[in-house]
């Protein structure tokens, strides 16, 4: 059990003027391992003020993000984001590869494991027989080795669980948490 | 000889009559006023003078009785200022001395002409025209002190919760049919076939799933997503795992399923 992939999924949303994030750790078949997740941050307003448009990515990748990392004893083998936080700079970590995941409406690629490079750190994977494949995005600062190196582990995992489905998972935990009365304990 | 007693006589005359003519009378001269001081005068020497003058003069009788007409030269004048009412000395006025033309001073006040007026400077003593600039100690704009204001964002604190991620249905999906050899397919179709006691005809596979051995509380499939969703408890983190292989029966579409094992023939 101990070789199995070790996957991450990262998410931190806004509730109303706060961000909180979690970090859930699967195994190769999206069984979870470890759970964490932050306290509610509410910046002040001098704060929004300074840091303005940099206010939301600095607090999910360099606050929430290394926070929750911090927490984790062994580092996942790949650390999946949401789409829409590759789209700004977010941090990367060197340690190990962050991606996003996406199913898309593309035909079905000719075989299972094929891929397609669309951009220089965007791939459409073939995952599963039929379906349609799903789309990878890298965060910047990945080289071509390294995207490779991490594709074999997405398409490893792939062909065993839904690498999109975990992501849900951890917004709804997350949400959860939030509607909740749960009495935390400090990890 | 009459030319000379006519002569005679007329000097006579004369002398006779001078004799008997009183003493000769002067007028006054005009600017000689009688005042309430005796033997006073009071000359308004000039209309600019706002002190009057009293003159006092001494004259003698003697020579009033005399024939012979008074020299005014003989008039003594002693001017003395009686009073000054006037503002002259405010205005800057100065008294002036002119010599009348007999014995005697007058005095005027010359009151001097509009000069331009004098530019003052700042530093006189009509401050209260002066601008300047005051700064009330509690308004003061001097910054004594400055704050340095941390913006960094505080680390938050993390907690964890398995059983909150463990509380959501996780999707399982299905290996590929197609790349598992076909004697381990004909495996698992002949341990499916004995369970169900289906015809192997009537069957269509669905899929082949692996989940936990331990912990699993409620499997369903999910086909519109092609997974099957399984909740689990926390026995199932460090669980092996089993293959659920789920087929279709044609006859009625109805799903069943059979935990299936590579190593049982």
């Amino acid at each position: 059990m101990s070789d199995e992939p070790r996957l991450a999924y990262f998410v931190a949303i806004k509730e109303g003027a706060s961000y909180l994030g979690g970090l859930l750790i699967t195994n190769s078949l999206g069984i979870p391992i470890d759970f964490r997740y932050t306290e509610p941050i509410t910046p002040t307003k001098l704060q929004s003020l300074l840091y303005g448009k940099a206010l939301e990515p600095h607090l999910r990748g360099d606050v929430i993000q290394k926070a929750l990392l911090k927490e984790i004893k062994t580092p996942p083998d790949l650390m999946f984001v949401r789409m829409s936080d590759l789209a700004g700079d977010f941090a990367v970590e060197n340690k190990y590869p962050i991606l996003s995941v996406q199913r898309s409406q593309e035909q079905p690629l000719p075989t299972q494991g094929a891929t397609t490079r669309i951009s220089s750190r965007e791939l459409l994977v073939q995952l599963s027989e039929g379906a349609s494949p799903l789309r990878v995005l890298f965060a910047h600062g990945l080289t071509q080795a390294e995207q490779d190196s991490a594709m074999e582990k997405v398409v490893q995992a792939g062909y065993q669980m839904d690498l999109a489905e975990p992501m849900d998972r951890t917004l709804e935990a997350l949400r959860s948490l939030i509607h909740t009365e749960e009495k935390p304990k400090q990890g | 000889m009459l030319g000379r007693i006519k002569d005679t006589v007329e000097d006579v005359a004369e002398t006779i009559k001078r004799a008997f003519v009183g003493p000769a009378v002067h007028s006054a001269p005009q600017f000689f006023i009688e005042t309430p001081v005796s033997n006073a005068m009071l000359l308004p020497v000039a209309s600019t003078l706002v002190a009057p003058l009293t003159i006092s003069a001494n004259i003698s009788v003697a020579s009033l009785l005399l024939s012979a007409p008074v020299s005014i030269a003989d008039v003594q004048f002693r001017p003395l200022v009686l009073l000054e009412t006037g503002e002259a000395f405010k205005a800057n006025a100065k008294l002036v001395s002119i010599p009348l033309a007999w014995s005697g001073v007058v005095k005027f006040a010359e009151i001097p002409r509009m000069n331009a007026p004098a530019v003052r400077g700042v530093d006189d003593s009509y401050s209260v025209f002066k601008t300047e600039f005051y700064v009330l100690p509690q308004f003061s704009l001097k910054l004594e002190k400055t704050y340095k204001l941390n913006t960094s964002m505080n680390t938050p604190r993390c907690f964890t919760s398995v059983e909150t991620a463990l509380s959501r249905p996780i999707g399982i999906q299905s290996e590929n049919v197609e790349k598992i050899s076909k004697a381990l397919l004909m495996r698992y179709t002949i341990q499916l076939v004995k369970e169900t006691r289906e015809n192997i005809r009537n069957l269509e596979i669905i899929g082949i799933y692996s989940i936990p051995k331990k912990g699993v509380r409620a499997i369903k499939r999910d086909a519109s997503a092609g997974l099957l969703r399984i909740l689990v408890g926390s026995e199932a983190q460090n669980s092996e795992y089993n293959k659920l292989m789920l087929a279709r029966k044609k006859s009625d579409s109805t799903i069943v399923s059979c935990v299936v094992n590579p190593e049982t023939e």
